[in-house]
């Protein structure tokens, strides 16, 4: 009896470390990944559309001021 | 649904840049105030030209200094009326991205997101000044090489060295375009004997104003009221006079760079000698400080092509790749 318990907490620790180390794999893949995108984000053709936008300055016209206290519900 | 938006809550002027549309708003930081009721009687370009005219009713103020929220109700109030005339409403709440100061304490820090989120935005994010300008001025920042961004505002003047997409190296001072107008009010005020309103201030800055000796300098006849007798008066102005005037706060503007020259790495420096430093902000307008700044650093200063738009463009890139790009944000770093 205690063998076959004493296998199965080997069994646990083993199914333990590999899924421990299963995961970290991919997470440090992800993380190198994820500070590509963030580089590629800021790559200036990626800026260069964002830029282009400049000149959309008037697009918007001023509202009649009225302080609007519905808003003011602390979200 | 709300487009979400990206606000640089200036000092001098705020600009709101909207996700998919661009620039929608750029006006000055100012309110005016009723004194007695608290009614907001007027915003933007309207409250300044009230500036120093208005009757004792009324105020006309600008929320923030230094860079700096100085009345947290006038700027929740103003940023509410922002959102408002961009398109937000109860039932709209945009995420939101807003350019403060790099040197904004904790405390200023949640007095921004707590006035936007109160304001109306679903989700506030902050990004430091610096890193907005050197995206919007489309700087190399995506490379591992020295870039280099001098941001002079109204109320601070920050210094920042990017590479791979962070902050490398950094120096701030609560100085701006403002104090120089202080100082030339103070001068005035002195040497003439008159004394002379900030937007009187800020136009002699603009005429004649310079941080370095310039080709064809013409002097400026200022008008004001006597401290003496009361009365108006005139009297000329010289270029030399002004640059004597605002000779310190532009010595202070001059010596952060410097000190951010000294922070940033060895290996960093010959990239300023070859690629140089960018000028962005309102401040960085004056007349030969891109000069002065370069004699007394001797690494070569560009001014950005977009100076006064830099800022809010680099938060509205990053209002359009917000999930890519969220490492940007204060307190998100990794």
């Amino acid at each position: 009896m205690v063998y076959v318990l004493l296998g199965v907490v080997v069994i646990c620790v083993v199914v333990f470390a590999a899924l421990a180390t299963s995961r970290r794999t991919p997470s440090s893949n992800d993380s190198v990944a994820e500070f590509q995108r963030h580089l590629n984000a800021l790559s200036p053709e990626a800026r260069r559309h964002t830029v282009e936008n400049y000149p959309d300055k008037k697009s918007v016209e001023p509202l009649p001021i009225q302080e609007n206290e519905e808003l003011d519900d602390g979200a | 649904m709300a487009r979400d938006l990206a606000i640089d809550l200036g000092t001098a002027n705020t600009l709101v840049y909207m996700k998919g549309r661009g620039i929608v708003l750029n006006e000055p930081s100012v309110i005016a105030l009723n004194r007695q009721t608290g009614e907001v009687l007027a915003t933007g370009h309207e409250a300044w030209h009230m500036i120093g005219r208005t009757p004792g009713y009324i105020v006309a103020v600008r929320p923030l200094r230094g860079g700096a929220i100085t009345d947290f109700d006038v700027t929740e109030r103003m940023i509410r009326l922002l959102l408002q005339r961009v398109g937000v409403s109860r039932f709209t709440r945009p995420k939101v991205v807003i350019c403060v100061p790099s040197a904004i304490t904790e405390v200023e820090r949640r007095a921004v997101t707590d006035a936007a989120r109160r304001a109306g935005a679903a989700d506030a994010q902050l990004i430091e000044q610096p890193m907005a300008a050197a995206i919007g001025a489309q700087l190399p920042i995506d490379e591992p090489v020295g870039n280099m961004v001098i941001d002079i505002g109204g109320g601070t003047s920050e210094t920042a060295v990017i590479s791979l997409g962070g902050i490398v190296a950094l120096e701030a001072v609560r100085v701006g375009s403002f104090d120089i107008d202080n100082a030339i009010q103070n001068y005035v005020r002195r040497e003439h004997g008159i004394a002379i309103g900030e937007r009187t201030a800020e136009e002699i800055k603009v005429a004649i104003g310079s941080a370095a000796q310039t080709p064809d300098e013409v002097e400026a006849e200022v008008s004001g009221r006597d401290l003496m007798m009361g009365l108006p008066k005139t009297v000329v102005l010289t270029p030399e006079e002004i640059r004597y005037a605002i000779d310190d706060v532009v010595s202070q503007i001059v010596q952060s760079v410097v000190r951010c020259l000294a922070k940033a790495p060895a290996e960093l420096a010959q990239d300023f000698l070859t690629r140089g430093m960018y000028l962005v902000g309102g401040g960085g307008l004056l007349r030969g400080l891109a000069e002065r700044i370069e004699r007394e650093t001797q690494v070569p200063v560009r001014m950005s092509q977009m100076p006064l738009e830099a800022v809010v463009l680099g938060a509205g890139h990053c209002i359009e790749n917000y999930d890519a790009l969220k490492r940007m944000f204060m307190g998100q770093r990794r």
